[in-house]
């Protein structure tokens, strides 16, 4: 019995230590260590800090009207990607679902931008607001083209939710795709007998059995949203002024650039804290429709 | 009848609708690999004509200026060493705990749990610290081993929960056979587990290959840089107002994901689609 255990010990090592080693290293030590920098007045370089107590946590909020304003403008850019993702990734399935020629060649270009990096993107669209917009405006007379989509802080906010949209509508739409294909089709064509029109197909019928690919499809959004950072680094790097500035973008050159880590770490907890709430509370809001 | 033929207008109108709404899709990347082909002169006058000749000064220059090549090694390493020991970690782990009958299980498993809740800005101000402290900071092992740490986990689960669908019997026979467990797992076990691998190797390429911020913080050497932050970097620096080298830039950063994307285009949407899912 005794020799079965030590056995069974030798493979757990095997199996299982590494990546627990690794695991334990480098993600939940910084965690918990996080906790701890963000309690000093760390500078990120220097081998000495004190503790500050919740300092940090409470300047954020009381003299950091930048911090708060990056919050609000992250929520704001939040919101407006996720509705119109969602409603416009529903619609694009609904459509490509319908059977005609070339959908897959749709579907495919839509779900393109997916493989270009956000960074990436962020620069191609940087290209496209300041370069080709006033240039086509130019030739074709065609006026709001060659507004200031990145100069001016009232646009800038949409002229952002536009690349958002554009990057992650194709991974949406793909599993909602999915999620209309796999619906039992006896279930709508017996809808469709007793005369159910197509707006009430959809409402009654195809979205409640879609709801929990749903939920699953705007959690992704809400958590990618409100970490959003690549794509603000490379179009507008929180400009103009700090008009598009975005908590992540606040918290890095925190850390990065005023160098002071501890308030750094303590704005990425506040972050982390918002992140798993909203979450959680979109999780329990659209996973209590499904009933 | 009649019925019928509205149903085909109907269709006829939003086959086109979506074909236009294809085409905005598409309008970036037109613009970017058109513009990747003229001198500076002609991205700056006409800049959305189709080039009047081919020239390809600004993709020689940035290959060159960027070192391109070392940036894609770079890339390549980082991606596939990590994916190795993500997929080898990952399904070991799933299966191991998988398999456990004792109540150490689904406290492992709770303890895999942290990153598909906690992101990883949580994590990232102490990681910088971590990394320096046991002298990994700007290396690409270093790097790697973090990409092993936070994308572990999504695996583990996912293998873990194949591996429950897969009856014990057969891994039972091996043994008594006389195959040991590490032969049962490798020969055996492993095998069957390969739907699951495709799907996690799809996702988790895609996001080690395109990840920014990561690379952006652990490298600071210009030559361990990958093309995201590589590219990124120098695009900043010195080609802020030369749009023809910047936008070339951005066509080789986004070339390799975009040509592997038209050959596998089927196996990647249903790898995400199963991660989506599942995950």
């Amino acid at each position: 019995m005794k020799k079965l255990n030590t056995a069974d010990l030798k493979i757990d090592l095997l199996y299982i230590g590494p990546i627990f080693i690794v695991y334990t290293m480098l993600f939940v030590w910084p965690l918990i260590d996080g906790l701890r920098i963000s309690l000093t007045n760390w500078d990120g370089v220097s081998t000495t800090f004190t503790y500050v107590g919740f300092r940090n946590y409470i300047r954020m909020f009381t003299q950091d009207r930048y911090f708060l304003g990056s919050l609000g403008r992250t929520f704001q850019i939040a919101f407006f990607n996720v509705i119109f993702t969602n409603v416009l990734a529903m619609l694009f399935a609904l459509a490509l679902t319908t059977r005609f020629r070339a959908n897959n060649m749709y579907r495919a270009a839509i779900f393109l931008p997916n493989v270009i990096s956000m960074v990436v993107s962020g620069f191609i669209w940087r290209f496209m607001f300041t370069q080709i917009g006033p240039a086509v405006s130019e030739a074709t007379g065609i006026k709001w083209l060659g507004m200031a989509w990145l100069g001016s802080p009232d646009i800038v906010v949409s002229s952002i939710v536009i690349v958002s949209v554009w990057w992650g509508l194709g991974y949406i739409m793909t599993i909602y795709i999915a999620a209309i294909q796999g619906i039992d089709s006896s279930i709508i064509e017996a809808g469709d007998i007793d005369g159910c029109s197509q707006w009430q197909s959809f409402w009654r019928i195809k979205l409640p059995s879609m709801m929990p690919v749903v939920s699953v499809g705007i959690f992704l959004n809400v958590a990618g949203s409100l970490k959003i950072f690549d794509v603000i680094y490379s179009l507008t790097g929180g400009g103009p002024g700090r008009s598009s500035e975005v908590a992540m973008l606040n918290l890095y050159r925190e850390a990065f650039v005023n160098q002071r880590f501890g308030m750094g770490a303590a704005k990425a907890i506040v972050l982390t804290v918002i992140i798993i709430m909203v979450t959680i509370l979109q999780r329990k809001l659209t996973e209590g429709e499904k009933s | 009848m009649k019925s019928l033929k509205t149903q085909q207008t109907y269709r006829l109108l939003l086959g086109i609708a979506m074909a236009a709404v294809a085409l905005l899709w598409l309008i970036p990347v037109y613009f970017m690999v058109i513009n990747s082909f003229k001198p500076l002169k002609e991205v700056l006058f006409t800049t959305a004509a189709f080039p009047q000749s081919l020239y390809f000064g600004n993709i020689i220059r940035v290959w060159k200026g960027a070192n391109y090549f070392r940036l894609f090694i770079n890339s390549a390493m980082v991606t596939s060493i990590s994916l190795f020991f993500i997929v080898l970690f990952g399904s070991m782990c799933g299966w191991r705990i998988a398999r456990k009958t004792s109540k150490s299980a689904p406290m492992l498993l709770n303890y895999f749990i942290l990153p598909l809740i906690v992101p990883f800005q949580a994590i990232m101000l102490p990681l910088v610290k971590t990394l320096k402290d046991i002298g990994l900071i700007d290396s690409i092992p270093g790097l790697i081993l973090v990409y092993i740490a936070m994308a572990s986990p999504m695996p583990i689960y996912l293998y873990y929960g194949y591996v429950r669908s897969i009856p014990g019997s057969l891994e039972e026979s091996a043994v008594i056979d006389g195959a040991g467990v590490n032969r049962t797992f490798f020969t055996i076990i492993f095998p069957l587990l390969s739907p699951m691998t495709s799907t996690i190797i799809i996702l988790q390429s895609l996001f080690i290959w395109n990840d920014f911020l990561l690379p952006l913080i652990v490298l600071q050497s210009d030559r361990f840089k990958t093309i995201p932050v590589g590219i990124a970097g120098q695009f900043f620096g010195q080609y802020q107002f030369q749009w023809n080298l910047g936008i070339t830039a951005m066509m080789l950063a986004s070339l390799p994901m975009i040509i592997l994307y038209l050959f596998m285009q089927r196996k990647i949407v249903s790898g995400i689609v199963q991660g989506a899912v599942k995950g």
